[in-house]
């Protein structure tokens, strides 16, 4: 059972560390690195599964920690240097995994009640878990190994098969190891029930075990397999909606939900978060896009007077919910031919907020060039609300909802 | 699987997790402040106290208690009123403090705009029922088994 909820676990641990890392270098790009820019949903898949199997390893790690929590009371607490490497990595994975998915399920309805910042913790973290989950199953190996498939595990009548090693020692199983150690006659053998902790033990160990035969066993164990199995279901088919139209009928305990917002859509960062007001976006405004000493400017005028084009696009947040939208406006590539760019250069993007990590922004020449990938003046048939980066802002295929920069200011090419 | 490439895995995985270990320290070190480092250990350390002092010694009691007083309860009904308990806990653990934060106060109305209090409560009910309905289910059928006389095939 501990294999089974443990292989889920893992899979789970190991989708989100693939998406999270994903996700991350989206945002953080070592230099030579491109990104497919399709499917166009791509970062919403990538970004709803790395959210979705976070909270699905709330169950399955509660349910893997219920099935191995007497080892917690082991004695000796320790027994030789292999076990002590495994308690240790237990240990370091317990703590921040724990701490990694309460943090992440909070930063998802962006509440920080914690003493650090979310974003790099939550990368340093992630390492921390896969690190300490790998020596985990080196130690675990032999047992994994034993019990990885169910022809392994069971016999043809679904009973399972334990190692010796495996079961606990009986009365009988102490008088024969005691009989090859000793050659003095071995009498009856009963447990010491002096002091408070052998008394108590003696208390738990006087009822019969709930277990009585196989069928128990068996009722017990898919029983619990099942518990577990279907709670994260649940979970899943409960909060998964924020990420993906098919389940939003059922989304009741997600952080976010579909087409609620100005526009039709939630928002993140609202314009009054960003220091963003009426008079940064009047008629002064004017979109500046230049290439070295090449500038051009644009007022919402004239982005409205040059050819239009229609997409539709998820705005895909980081924090895990997305919704697909319809945009219009000027194709960015259109503009960044008007001062000449190249076709394998980068930009750099400013926004009209006042400050935040993602004022400034980089976006490679593989978004740039895209097709699909607008300065937006519309969403959903109306002009942009201004908590949507009124007067315009970039929407690009496959990139997460912080890179979509609203109250567009400035479009460099570098 | 053989016993050397078992323990060539087993070095294999140590290893690898060990470096990993190694950057993790050091992506901390090198982007947290170490005020903030400290920040981080202590919420490791309240992890270990609610999960080593807390949930564990529970779920101790709970097993405990069903082991030595649950005696007269078939070992099926157990598992359903288990499982039902198990639904509600874990949404609880999810849910409540979403509500929490709800009542609070939100930092856009676009964030938490369910009614996550009332569904949990709706939730929980369904779940109790369907709990009750299982065990009322199984009972029934249990019965009825033991009623009918027994056939034996030849």
């Amino acid at each position: 059972m501990a294999v089974v909820l443990g292989r889920l676990l893992g899979i789970a641990f190991l989708v989100c560390f693939g998406t999270g890392l994903y996700s991350h270098f989206l945002q953080n790009p070592l230099p030579w690195m491109v990104f497919p820019t399709r499917p166009r949903s791509l970062y919403q898949l990538s970004q709803g599964i790395h959210i979705t199997a976070g909270i699905a390893c709330f169950p399955l790690i509660l349910g893997k920690l219920y099935v191995v929590f007497p080892d917690l009371f082991q004695t000796p607490p320790i027994k030789n240097f292999v076990n002590f490497l495994e308690r240790a990595s237990i240990t370091i994975f317990i703590s921040a995994s724990l701490v990694q998915i309460t943090t992440g399920l909070l930063n998802t309805y962006q509440w920080y009640p914690f003493p650090f910042s979310f974003r790099q913790v939550h990368f340093a973290l992630s390492f921390v878990i896969i690190g300490s989950l790998a020596i985990h199953i080196g130690t675990k190996l032999p047992l994994i190994s034993r019990y990885w498939t169910r022809s392994r595990s069971f016999d043809a009548e679904g009973n399972l098969l334990l190692d010796d090693a495996d079961l606990p020692l009986t009365k009988a199983d102490v008088a024969a190891e005691l009989a090859e150690t000793t050659r003095e006659p071995v009498g009856a053998v009963s447990r010491r029930v002096d002091g408070l902790t052998g008394r108590v033990f003696d208390w738990i160990d006087s009822a019969p075990p709930r277990v009585d035969t196989a069928t128990q066993a068996r009722v017990s164990r898919r029983g619990f397999v099942a518990t577990i199995a279907v709670t994260t279901a649940a979970v899943i088919a409960l909060t998964a909606g924020q990420s993906f139209r098919v389940l939003d009928a059922i989304n009741v305990f997600a952080p976010r939900k579909n087409f609620v917002g100005p526009n039709g859509l939630p928002v993140n960062r609202t314009a009054q978060a960003a220091q963003v007001t009426d008079a940064d976006t009047g008629a002064d405004w004017a979109l500046s896009v230049s290439r070295g000493a090449t500038v051009k400017l644009y007022t919402r005028a004239d982005l409205e007077a040059m050819t239009q084009h229609s997409v539709d696009l998820p705005i895909a947040c980081v924090e895990g919910w997305s919704q697909m939208a319809s945009w219009r406006g000027v194709r960015l590539r259109d503009l960044l031919d008007g001062v000449g760019a190249h076709a394998d250069e980068d930009l750099r993007l400013t926004s009209l907020e006042k400050k935040g990590g993602f004022r400034v922004t980089e976006m490679g020449h593989e978004f740039a060039q895209d097709d699909l990938t607008l300065v937006a003046l519309e969403v959903n048939g109306n002009p942009l609300d201004l908590d949507h980066g009124f007067p315009a802002r970039v929407i690009a295929p496959g990139r997460p909802g912080v890179l979509q920069t609203k109250w567009l200011s400035k479009l460099e090419v570098i | 699987m053989s016993a050397t490439s078992l323990k060539n895995w087993q070095v294999a995985l140590t290893v690898v997790g060990l470096l990993l270990l190694a950057l993790g320290a050091y992506v901390m070190v090198d982007t947290v402040k170490p005020v903030k480092i400290a920040g981080v250990a202590l919420w490791l350390l309240l992890a270990l106290v609610i999960h080593d002092g807390i949930i564990a010694f529970v779920t101790f009691g709970v097993a405990f208690l069903l082991r030595k007083a649950g005696r007269k309860i078939p070992i099926a009904v157990l598992a359903i009123v288990q499982a039902g308990l198990v639904v509600c806990s874990i949404f609880a653990i999810i849910v409540l403090p979403a509500a929490y934060k709800k009542s609070i106060g939100v930092s856009n109305a676009t964030v938490l705009p369910l009614d996550y209090a009332p569904s949990l409560v709706v939730f929980w009910a369904v779940t109790v029922v369907l709990t009750a309905l299982a065990v009322v289910g199984y009972t029934a059928l249990a019965r009825r088994q033991k009623a009918r006389p027994s056939i034996t095939q030849a």
